[in-house]
């Protein structure tokens, strides 16, 4: 049974794991570059058909992206307002899916990025997404 | 395709239903880890919703992006299943739209449709409603087997 999250490796972090979602269904591990993300397949993100979940696969790509954007503006806030994802292949429990996103722009009050999850050289999903950087106040 | 799980899976938690709606089936553990999902027919269709709690939300208490996209791959996924005698079927993109905040304890609703299926392709729309406010949109594309 894969039902207990392995521990990360050394170098890595808890993405908001303190509270709601992140914590329900993490760890999802930031490596502490920011380079890239760890997730590890439990039983309890899989759909009927034994494989990841359409819905959780979207929501890693949403933090993955989001950790990404954040980790861009400096202390700054910014929130999901178009996310676009295709899931390309299906994924396992016991399998650790590695997340990256990269920033294609970034304007005043906008963000562009992607972002892909994989396992080992298999891509999972692919996505692209729109966040709104939040004012002052 | 691989076999689907077709034993329905007890919720997470025991959320009360709402006033004229109940607790729908559910089949995927990751949906039943997020639910109870509810479900009510309205002019023949079912329309499905949930009760956002601490399992949904970010640090602020507002809705966080994986519970609205968990749950309309759900719904989307139901209406699908209604309009094809429970065909087989996976999500292969989704395209979603996170128009306004939606918080702990709001009902969130979805009456999804379905735009047009093909044999092996379906597309999905759905909009996603706090009483009569839209707080996201989705649509999506499906892949979809014939039964055996």
């Amino acid at each position: 049974m894969t039902t207990e999250a392995r521990p990360a490796l050394a170098g890595y972090s808890e993405v908001f794991p303190e509270a709601g979602f992140n914590a329900f269904v993490g760890p999802v591990w930031r490596a502490d570059d920011g380079s890239h993300y760890l997730f590890d397949i439990r039983e309890v993100h899989l759909n009927g058909g034994g494989t990841l979940h359409g819905g959780m696969a979207m929501a890693l790509a949403d933090i993955v992206m989001g950790r990404t954007v954040r980790d861009a503006l400096d202390g700054g806030r910014a929130l999901t307002i178009s996310l676009s994802c295709d899931i390309v292949t299906p994924a396992k429990a016991g399998e650790r899916i590695t997340g990256r996103a990269t920033i294609t722009k970034r304007t005043r009050t906008i963000v562009f990025i992607s972002g892909e999850l994989k396992v080992a050289d298999r891509t999972v999903l692919t996505a692209t997404g729109i966040w709104k950087i939040l004012g002052e106040g | 395709m691989a076999d689907y799980n077709d034993k329905p899976l007890p919720p997470a938690r025991n959320v009360p239903a709402p006033e004229g709606w109940r607790a729908a089936d559910q089949f995927d553990p990751f949906e039943a880890a997020m639910g109870p999902y509810f479900e009510r027919g309205v002019e023949g269709v079912r329309e499905f919703a949930f009760i956002i709690d601490d399992r949904h939300t970010n640090a602020q208490g507002v809705a966080h992006g994986g519970a609205l996209l968990t749950f309309a791959d759900a719904a989307l996924g139901y209406a699908l299943w209604d309009a094809t005698d429970r065909s087989p079927c996976v999500t292969i993109g989704q395209q979603s739209q996170f128009v306004a905040p939606a918080f702990a304890g709001d009902l969130v609703t979805c009456r999804p449709e379905m735009v047009r299926k093909t044999r092996e392709i379906v597309f999905m729309r759905g909009d996603f409603r706090v009483g009569d406010r839209i707080v996201f949109t989705a649509t999506a594309v499906w892949r979809t087997w014939a039964r055996a």
